[in-house]
């Protein structure tokens, strides 16, 4: 019987806090991999929106009839929008501070404005859940983890597994992370530090677009005003958490995504604390999202001033400062 | 860091954001000289005498809290403008200011739409001393403020005795929803959730003994995602039927895919449950509140009202697939609320701590539930405040 009851709770919160990070999982990947060669792109909140409001766009206004086209779209959207930040702030070498508070409050408020008429218009081009086939029914423990859509497996598992591939066991990983920590050495190498922070940072945004279009295309099928609603600024924190490692952002977004999925299970639930009423319970709930985010960022910031793991989590080291071949 | 504040710098999407960002700019400059009021109002139109008497023409605005197309609240706030400017043509000038969030530059709107010589101001969430202190400071200029709690000259709050309609989507709930548990996604513990779901409750008890109202409180009107998981942690836990505050509809396509009857607040949105649609809240009263509020403007009778002015919230359009008993015998109970046989709140009433609220005989008018503190027994994940 308790079994049974846990099993259940298990199921109900893991199954819902997967689907819900993977906004979080595919932000905090973009906004790694601009950071890991030394862009830091603090426009996420803009980016989500932007790759939001064109998947709708494409849907609803375009006849795209297919998910992923949908996003492919919404990720090149991000993408142009990436590339303006990436040209300014490398091209130009404008403060990435100043630039992605920019794109972050541009980017929402472009998709907002392209939104209007759009609000609360139903998508029905979305993806659907995989479903395996017979081997499991849907009250089986592992089900959790399984009859997902195939964005929650490919950002879940083939994006950390790739990203993890080329940055730690390539020759290419490697130099992207000499641009990213000393971007003179890699110049000095024969790599473009120019090139390749554009590349990646574009790519990046694109990824972060692809959060974004997963919103509308899985989550909330529909578009509305805001929709990041501050996942960007979340996906920000799981990098520091994650030390710029792709596994450990994995396990910090779904950290985040089972926090906002205790508030609305427990209360569906009817779980409780005895000392808390149930109103100031929803607005504790509310919170501990956002506190266990800032709780999980001291963590790796504890190891560094205890003198563990200081290289892995680290920031790069040329993080946000422009490169400048004669300036070195 | 609102993002209203910034979408004005981009595309305003009406003049008067444009004309706010103006004023934002200068008060910068003057460095929020702006807030008294008394140097921008004269710099503002020409005054007439707004004191009394009729007059033929009149200037009104409506401060929005989301965008007049929301597929929700807004949405049918502006349908009751649009009602004033069908009644009255030329006679009244309107305009709307969209997405007005809470912060110092709401009461600077308030004052930019009082400067513009505006004769009414319509809100349509309670910015309280936000629009209060503003009001205070103009008393020539009219206020009516929705779910509003201060109560002056020129403020007028304005509410929906929504508590009746909900008890009568109640006993509809507890028709259709066989295990009889009624999902409720809320934002906050406040009169509106309690009148939400007390209501339901006590219509789907009067079908269905050990009827239950399940509520998850989001903190927010407005957070699809949040409001998406809301409605999964429910929908998952079994509901037979699924009802919310928010102001937008993924609920609403998740109890369709689920299964699940399931209903709106805000406006007719059946498109969204095409088959599980059972009903909503009717809000076309707001023209006509609108609309007598502008005519007492114009006539130089408009006076404020020591009590908060309820208006009606009848059910709207059945959902294709609601069975004609469960309509017949929503419209007994209306008619039994409408003759004043049925009271929605009847003592003997506790509240779910198991305090005694209402003795025996005793009942709560429109006007004390809109001041309601407490959820009553039967109802969980919300308590009294």
């Amino acid at each position: 019987m308790i079994l049974a009851i846990i099993e259940n709770a298990f199921l109900s919160l893991v199954g819902s806090a997967i689907p819900a990070s993977t906004v979080v999982v595919l932000a905090a990947t973009g906004a790694m991999l601009g950071e890991r060669v030394g862009v830091l792109n603090l426009g996420q909140e803009g980016l989500i929106g932007i790759g939001a409001v064109y998947s709708v766009i494409a849907v609803l206004s375009w006849g795209v009839q297919s998910p992923w086209m949908a996003m492919l779209i919404g990720m090149i959207a991000a993408a142009v929008a990436g590339l303006v930040f990436a040209v300014c702030v490398v091209a130009f070498r404008a403060s990435q501070v100043l630039v992605g508070l920019a794109l972050a409050l541009g980017g929402i408020g472009l998709s907002n404005q392209l939104g209007t008429n759009r609000n609360g218009t139903l998508i029905k081009t979305l993806f659907r859940e995989v479903n395996p086939g017979g081997v499991l029914d849907n009250n089986d423990l592992m089900s959790a983890f399984l009859f997902h859509d195939p964005i929650v497996y490919i950002a879940y598992v083939g994006l950390p597994l790739v990203l993890w591939f080329v940055l730690f066991r390539t020759r290419h990983g490697m130099n992207m992370k000499a641009v990213g920590e000393n971007p003179a050495a890699a110049d000095a190498v024969g790599v473009s530090v120019t090139g390749w922070r554009i590349f990646y940072s574009v790519l990046g945004a694109s990824l972060t677009g692809a959060a974004g279009s997963y919103m509308v295309l899985a989550f909330t099928p529909s578009w509305s005003p805001d929709i990041a609603r501050g996942r960007g600024w979340v996906a920000l924190a799981v990098v520091i958490f994650a030390g710029w490692r792709p596994g450990w952002a994995v396990a910090g977004a779904l950290l985040y995504g089972s926090m906002i999925s205790l508030d609305t299970t427990a209360q569906a639930r009817g779980w409780g604390l005895p000392f808390m009423g149930a109103s100031d319970l929803s607005f504790f709930l509310s919170m501990l999202p956002y506190v266990v985010t800032l709780v999980a960022i001291l963590i790796p910031a504890g190891a560094v001033k205890l003198g563990r793991r200081v290289r892995s989590t680290a920031a790069p080291a040329a993080l946000a400062i422009p490169y400048a071949r004669e300036e070195r | 860091m609102t993002t209203q504040k910034n979408r004005g710098l981009f595309l305003p999407p009406s003049a008067m954001v444009s004309r706010r960002e103006a004023l934002k700019m200068g008060a910068l400059g003057i460095g929020g000289l702006a807030v008294g009021g008394s140097l921008l109002a004269a710099c503002g139109d020409d005054d007439e005498d707004v004191s009394s008497g009729a007059k033929d023409k009149i200037k009104a605005n409506w401060v929005y809290i989301g965008p007049p197309d929301d597929n929700g609240w807004s949405q049918e706030h502006d349908r009751g403008r649009k009602a004033v400017v069908a009644h009255f043509g030329d006679r009244v000038e309107t305009g709307f200011t969209p997405d007005i969030g809470f912060d110092s530059s709401t009461s600077q709107v308030f004052q930019q739409l009082v400067d513009d010589g505006n004769d009414i101001i319509f809100s349509n969430t309670e910015y309280s001393q936000l629009l209060t202190d503003v009001a205070d400071a103009n008393p020539e200029t009219k206020f009516c403020e929705i779910n509003g709690h201060y109560y002056s000259d020129n403020v007028l709050p304005f509410y929906l005795a929504h508590e009746t309609t909900a008890y009568l989507l109640g006993v509809a709930a507890g028709h259709l929803a066989e295990n009889g548990r009624i999902g409720y996604i809320g934002a906050f513990p406040t009169a509106t959730t309690f009148n939400d779901v007390n209501g339901m409750l006590l219509g789907a008890r009067s079908v269905n003994p050990d009827a239950t109202v399940e509520t998850v409180l989001v903190s927010t009107f407005f957070d699809p995602q949040k409001a998406a998981q809301a409605a999964n942690a429910l929908l998952d836990t079994g509901v037979g039927f699924l009802f919310g505050v928010m102001d937008e509809p993924t609920f609403l396509q998740l109890s369709e895919e689920a299964g699940v009857w399931t209903g709106y607040w805000n406006l007719d949105f059946r498109s969204a449950a095409p088959t599980k649609y059972v009903n909503n809240f009717d809000l076309s009263e707001f023209g006509t509140f609108y609309i007598e509020q502008c005519q007492r403007v114009l006539d130089g009778t408009w006076v404020s009202q020591d009590d908060v002015w309820l208006l009606d919230t009848p059910l709207g359009a059945w959902g294709p697939n609601v069975p004609q008993d469960v309509q017949d015998a929503v419209a007994a109970e209306a008619a039994r609320i409408d003759s004043g046989e049925l009271n929605v709140y009847e003592g003997p009433l506790y509240d779910n701590e198991g305090t005694l609220r209402l003795a025996e005989g005793e009942t709560l008018s429109s006007l004390d539930a809109y001041a309601i503190t407490y959820p009553v027994e039967g109802v969980s994940g919300v308590s009294a405040v």
